[in-house]
């Protein structure tokens, strides 16, 4: 009997391991529209183009074990002002792409062809509180991300994670990390992610990581005057 | 003789002057043209924080500034 107990746990150790050494993560875009002031004209053709750029938009995440790379998957036909539109909207709700460089535990943002290097320091706070997201079990996680804008002013934005330990990668969107298991959902000030659909791939998917020269966010901030 | 020689320096003379003036004149409106899209640039990004009623990190503010003003670069051409 026990050889049998002990035989069915390796069977099920075996199944139930991991057998993938990539992902591929869509993350759907929810976020809180601008609302337009019709008294108030000066910007609204920029804020409608910012509201109309995240009708279906989609980012992506993939990781294998040398890191990861997250990016909006635009459009292959986007031309240089579609890219610049797109851009504009992903900053006005604070996203970006991302790379992570595993070897070098390094994460960083790509800009004026300047690989600008961001802190992976994320103190979360675990909560035992759970719910489903896409057939997977998600614990909750938050992070209080203080900072000081240009203008000095003192933020203390709140940063809600679902991560599932399920999925062996501590990884997530928009460069947030660290957690045991991966992000399927992210929720800061007006934007959302949310994981639909996950792929699992047993080869390694390529990820390049852009040769620039690499910079610190300090630095980043006085090259272009504004620090 | 001597008049005509006067006349033609005080002409090269002149001419020179009038083309360093020019090349002042050009200096000074680059100049006032860059600034525009930079002083348009945190106008925008400070409109686009206003209109949230949130406020962006610095690095976020950055790039948003960089690509506003390669935007507004683009259009002045």
């Amino acid at each position: 009997m026990k050889k049998i107990v002990i035989l069915f746990f390796l069977v099920s150790i075996l199944c139930f391991s991991q057998n993938y050494s990539s992902i591929v993560v869509n993350y759907e875009s929810i976020v809180e529209p601008i609302k337009i002031d019709p008294k108030n004209v000066e910007h609204n053709d920029l804020f409608e183009n910012i509201n109309e750029s995240f009708t279906n938009k989609i980012f992506v995440l993939k990781a294998n074990n040398m890191g990861f790379i997250f990016k909006e998957n635009l459009k292959m036909d986007a031309d240089d002002s579609n890219k610049r539109m797109a851009k504009i909207a992903n900053l006005a709700y604070s996203i970006s792409d991302y790379f992570y460089e595993k070897k070098r535990n390094i994460l960083f943002s790509v800009t004026n062809n300047l690989n600008v290097i961001s802190n992976t320091n994320y103190n979360w706070e675990l909560s035992s509180e759970t719910k489903e997201i896409d057939a997977y079990t998600c614990y909750k996680a938050t992070y209080n991300y203080k900072f000081v804008t240009r203008k000095g002013k003192e933020v203390n934005r709140l940063v809600t994670a679902w991560y599932t330990p399920q999925i062996n990668f501590n990884y997530g969107p928009n460069g947030y990390m660290g957690l045991p298991g991966l992000i399927l959902e992210l929720e800061y000030d007006k934007t959302k992610l949310v994981a639909k659909g996950i792929e699992f791939f047993k080869e390694e998917i390529k990820i390049d990581f852009p040769k620039n020269k690499e910079v610190t966010e300090e630095e980043f901030l006085k090259k272009i005057g504004i620090n | 003789m001597k008049k005509i020689i006067f006349s033609l320096v005080a002409l090269i003379a002149f001419t020179l002057v009038c083309l360093a003036n020019e090349n002042q004149d050009v200096q000074i409106k680059s100049k006032i043209v860059e600034d525009e899209c930079v002083e348009a640039s945190f106008i925008v990004a400070d409109a686009i924080q206003n209109a949230f009623g949130v406020s962006l990190t610095p690095i976020d503010e950055g790039e948003l500034l960089l690509v506003l003003y390669e935007a507004c670069d683009e259009k002045r051409q």
